[in-house]
């Protein structure tokens, strides 16, 4: 599936994008056949072969994962699927470098917009941040290089589509499309006058809501000022009036009881648990009475030990570091925690987008503010 | 009519020191990195000659700019994906053939002497 056209979509010499199909192939390759191959071989091979030995079947995940570096399956696809994440960026890379000028400039804030963009070259960049490259993208979300810099916003954009081999669709915006479709159906008389997308990115998972909700006001929020400045000048080629901010979710400047829905999409597997804890509190103090806070972190859980390990492959592949504490959180006590009441808690559930068969449904958590 | 000069094949191999040994046993890991950057290479590589082949067929030259211009066609872009697809089915065949074998085989039986 291709990529819908846009003003600040990168563009690709003929080179470039028979690079982006050979890596969007390579993603496919792992992802359908070799990742799910895993399975045939504990299943047929190395499960049997330990349970003969030890007259049980491996009791955690450590002892799968060890079981399964026995095989050279295991560790040979293990490799071909990290090669393919850091061909992926390094190819990505490569094509918006070379057009970044022209990118910056399309971004910038001009007189007719529709939204607004504010950023924040003094914000803190928080440790957990700064130090790890998130899904091994070098540079992360957040790194400036220049003071009207694009480049992260336009790589994820981009690369997330490679990635996904279109998964997510020609907008990438499969998540946020699922979510508010969950929300119109689920709360019909909720008539959102604002809406806060926390950790927006390239602004993929904000729009959606525009497009759900007409009528109100759409924010997103990040960290990462290439995000925003990419995702309001992309909004703007989409004709879709958003007002994007560079902030630290756990900490905004909006005032208390302003927004009427609070969501994050694909951000709270990336961040320790007490961020998580705190970006739910600030969504409490900024939800207005009747509001509703929803968290979709993106991963699936798994009772059996090698399913576990499948689950983690991200966290064990590719600098996903804090996706195994957002696993083992208490979300009830979290979102108590946070100020919400107890027969408030709202969960959900949507489809994978990618490993679509192969995963169980993902859930996302949630409140209703009193 | 001359012979020809009786000529020594030349030597392959230099004498003298042996070969810097550099790689180390956790440098495989690296190399198969390369190896895929590679594919990827040969991938593109394969994919600018059929847009040769689709420029021909379509009765132009395959200049510099009309490479850029080619425009893939759902058709042509599907063929790509499939002969992408099995190429790195065979050079993955190593990797895969374990797995294949556990599918087919079951089980790796002790063998009997």
């Amino acid at each position: 599936m291709f990529q819908e056209r846009h003003a600040l979509l990168p563009s690709e010499t003929h080179d470039e994008a028979a690079r982006y199909a050979f890596v969007s192939s390579l993603r496919k390759m792992f992802t359908v056949d070799l990742f799910p191959g895993m399975r045939t071989v504990y299943n047929e091979r190395q499960r049997p072969a330990f349970e003969a030995k030890h007259g049980r079947t491996p009791d955690d995940v450590r002892e799968a994962k060890t079981l399964m570096e026995q095989s050279f399956y295991y560790r040979g696809s293990n490799v071909i699927g990290r090669a393919a994440q850091e061909l992926l960026w390094d190819t990505v890379g490569e094509s918006v470098e070379r057009q970044l000028d022209t990118l910056d400039e399309a971004a910038k804030p001009k007189p007719g917009d529709l939204g607004t963009l504010r950023t924040n070259p003094d914000l803190p960049i928080p440790r957990y941040i700064d130090s790890v490259d998130i899904h091994v993208m070098p540079g992360n979300f957040h790194t400036e290089l220049s003071p009207d810099d694009t480049f992260a916003g336009a790589l994820y954009d981009r690369g997330v589509h490679v990635f996904s081999f279109g998964g997510l669709g020609a907008r990438n915006d499969g998540l946020g499309v699922a979510m508010a479709a969950f929300v119109r159906e689920t709360y019909p008389d909720l008539k959102p006058k604002r809406i806060l997308d926390m950790g927006c990115g390239p602004g993929f998972t904000t729009l959606p809501w525009k497009e759900a909700f007409p009528d109100a006001e759409v924010h997103g929020i990040d960290i990462g000022g290439p995000q925003v400045r990419y995702a309001h000048g992309r909004a703007e080629a989409m004709g879709e009036a958003i007002h994007f901010s560079q902030q630290d979710g756990t900490a905004t400047d909006f005032p208390d009881g302003h927004f009427d829905i609070v969501v994050s999409m694909l951000v709270t597997h990336e961040c320790p648990q007490p961020v998580i804890r705190a970006l739910f509190k600030e969504a409490n103090r900024l939800l207005a009475p009747g509001g509703l806070t929803l968290h979709d972190g993106g991963a699936s859980y798994a009772s059996d030990p090698f399913e576990n390990l499948l689950m983690s492959w991200f966290g064990n592949n590719v600098n996903e570091p804090f996706s195994a504490g957002f696993k083992s959180l208490d979300y009830d006590q979290a979102f108590i925690d946070a100020g919400f009441a107890k027969d408030k808690l709202v969960r959900g559930k949507r489809d994978p987008v990618y490993l679509k068969g192969q995963l169980p449904r993902i859930s996302f958590v949630g409140a209703m503010k009193d | 009519m001359t012979d020809a000069p009786i000529r020594k094949p030349r030597r392959r191999f230099a004498r003298g020191q042996s070969r810097p040994e550099y790689l180390q046993p956790g440098d495989i890991d690296q190399v198969m990195i390369m190896l895929v950057a590679l594919m990827s290479e040969v991938s593109a590589l394969r994919d600018r000659i059929d847009t040769h082949e689709a420029v021909a067929d379509l009765g132009g030259t395959a200049t510099t700019d009309a490479i850029e211009a080619y425009e893939l066609t759902p058709e042509r872009h599907a063929a790509r994906e499939a002969k992408r697809e099995a190429m790195l089915k065979r050079v993955l065949r190593v990797v895969t053939e374990e797995r294949d074998a556990a599918a087919t085989d079951g089980p790796v039986k002790k063998a009997t002497a």
